[in-house]
């Protein structure tokens, strides 16, 4: 499925963003692992938001200041990482991030360039951007198992132009 | 009742020893902030290996600067969450020690009631301060947290009003750093303010208005970012009216949401509690926008404000049975809600 390597999405807003989440907690399996890459204010959190309750879980808030948030009562556990803080990838080595990729969870992590080779090497990777008056996603994959997430994920966002997605 | 408070939630190792919940004779604080500077922030594998490390000397500091040994304890409060496993483990596991080798009781506290619990606190010497008189509205507001609580009685609190996505003190270290001022945040901000007009730019109050007693500081400190995208030499010539105009965004949501639920459910209180109670401009703005309404304002002094022990330990002593558990059951609890 060569259309499902690259996803392009186009965000018309906070809510487009929290439905492109709601869509990943539909899709998700336990184990999977997403990577969320943007700049500040890109909507990284209203993306786990999205994804945390349509889960079932609880609202999703910014875990910056405390590295993790799990969210239980949901379809699947999800963690929330958030390496905001780290500035180099050194940094990171110490903090056995493999403890939060549990094969029975969902794990988003918030700010994952910050720590390339300390995440799982299989994983969907999904770019925000700011496109005025919305946001840009560019979703991929980087393995079997977040290529499969991949395709689960692409077969709805064809129907989904009225949540305020549109594949571009 | 002379309890020693141990709290290693988050960044910072604390012992303190407290008398009766409102005399603190002794409140020690190893910060950690020079080991975090260099990682700009808290990073929780390297503070759990630093509370390891200094809070044996941290606990023996507290109980001499009180002076008291071991023996003259009533009991051992100790934080059990909300926190970092790996750091609020380190905490409980000496609290289970201490308790067990000198069969003391053990109080499982909650942080954020410590940070409620604040407000009773004076150290010893200093006329004890007269606590908020249940009902009231506390406004729990720190790194972690921004959170309205409706006291109705000390030890019956239920949440009323959040952040739905950041909070206020991340929201100051975030905008500290777009800035290029250092870690933590807050007092940058603070001090910086000073020199600024707070009325230079005209910065969004998220979720002003809408009837809910919650917090958004998400769209504010994207509008920081924008803002500053497009006049890079704003960060230079005006980041003083930056700072200022920022933190009068968030003073200004905090002191409407607060005062609009104290008045809303008739109590003539508010509390303010955690880190960012350290702000002078919320402490200032808070207490004369409040005054207008007829309802004082509640403040810890600053030592209580940002994470302690001696919160835990009042919190300890007037949560009572409701916090005492046996040692065998203390456990950390990373999710532990109000």
């Amino acid at each position: 499925m060569d259309s499902a390597q690259v996803l392009h999405l186009t965000l018309d807003g906070p809510e487009a963003t929290r439905a492109l989440g709601a869509q990943l907690a539909a899709a998700a399996e336990p184990g999977d692992a997403i990577c969320l890459v943007g700049p500040l204010g890109a909507g990284k959190t209203t993306l786990v938001d999205g994804c945390a309750r349509a889960m079932g879980a609880a609202p999703a808030r910014s875990p910056t200041f405390v590295l993790a948030h799990r969210y239980d009562g949901g379809r699947l556990r999800i963690w929330h990482l958030d390496l905001y803080r780290l500035d180099d990838p050194a940094q990171v080595a110490d903090l056995d991030l493999a403890q939060y990729f549990e094969r029975s969870a969902v794990t988003l992590v918030e700010w994952a360039d910050r720590a390339p080779h300390e995440l799982p090497a299989d994983a969907l990777r999904i770019v925000l951007e700011v496109a005025p008056p919305g946001r840009r996603a560019t979703i991929q994959a980087s393995g079997p198992a977040s290529q499969a997430l991949l395709e689960r994920l692409a077969a709805p966002h064809r129907r989904s132009e009225a949540a305020g997605m549109t594949t571009a | 009742m002379r309890l020693l408070g141990i709290e290693t939630s988050c960044d910072d190792t604390a012992a303190a020893v407290v008398v009766d919940g409102r005399t603190a004779l002794s409140n020690v604080l190893a910060s950690q902030d020079e080991f975090h500077r260099e990682y700009g922030g808290i990073v929780p594998e390297i503070a759990s290996r630093k509370h390891a490390e200094t809070l044996n000397f941290v606990i023996r500091h507290a109980l001499a600067a009180a002076g008291c040994s071991l023996r003259d304890l009533d009991g051992i409060a100790v934080t059990c969450g909300p926190g970092l496993p790996g750091s609020l483990v380190v905490g409980v596991a000496a609290a289970q020690a201490l308790a067990w080798s000198l069969d003391l009781p053990v109080y499982a506290v909650n942080h954020l009631h410590g940070h409620l619990f604040a407000n009773y606190l004076a150290p010893a010497g200093a006329e004890p301060v007269q606590p908020p008189q249940a009902p009231f509205v506390c406004l729990v507001v720190s790194g972690g947290h921004t959170d309205l609580i409706h006291v109705e009685a000390p030890d019956r609190h239920r949440v009323i009003g959040r952040t739905v996505d950041d909070a206020a003190g991340e929201a100051f270290d975030k905008v500290a750093r777009l800035l290029g001022l250092g870690f933590p945040g807050g007092p940058a901000i603070d001090r910086l303010a000073r020199q600024g007009n707070p009325h230079a730019f005209d910065f969004p109050r998220g979720l002003a208005g809408d009837g809910s007693f919650n917090f958004s500081f998400s769209g504010l400190k994207t509008a920081v970012r924008y803002f500053l995208d497009a006049h890079p030499e704003a960060r230079v010539d005006r980041a003083a009216d930056v700072a200022a105009s920022f933190q009068a965004a968030v003073v200004d949501a905090l002191c409407e949401k607060t005062i609009g639920a104290a008045r809303r459910l008739g109590l003539r209180g508010i509390a303010l509690a955690g880190g960012v109670a350290a702000n002078a401009a919320l402490r200032r703005e808070l207490r004369d926008r409040a005054a207008s309404y007829g309802i004082a304002v509640h403040m810890p002094a600053l030592a209580y404000c940002t994470d302690n022990a001696a919160m835990i330990a009042a919190a300890a002593y007037y949560r009572g049975d409701r916090a005492r558990v046996r040692p065998d059951d203390l456990r950390v609890d990373p999710n532990f809600a109000w």
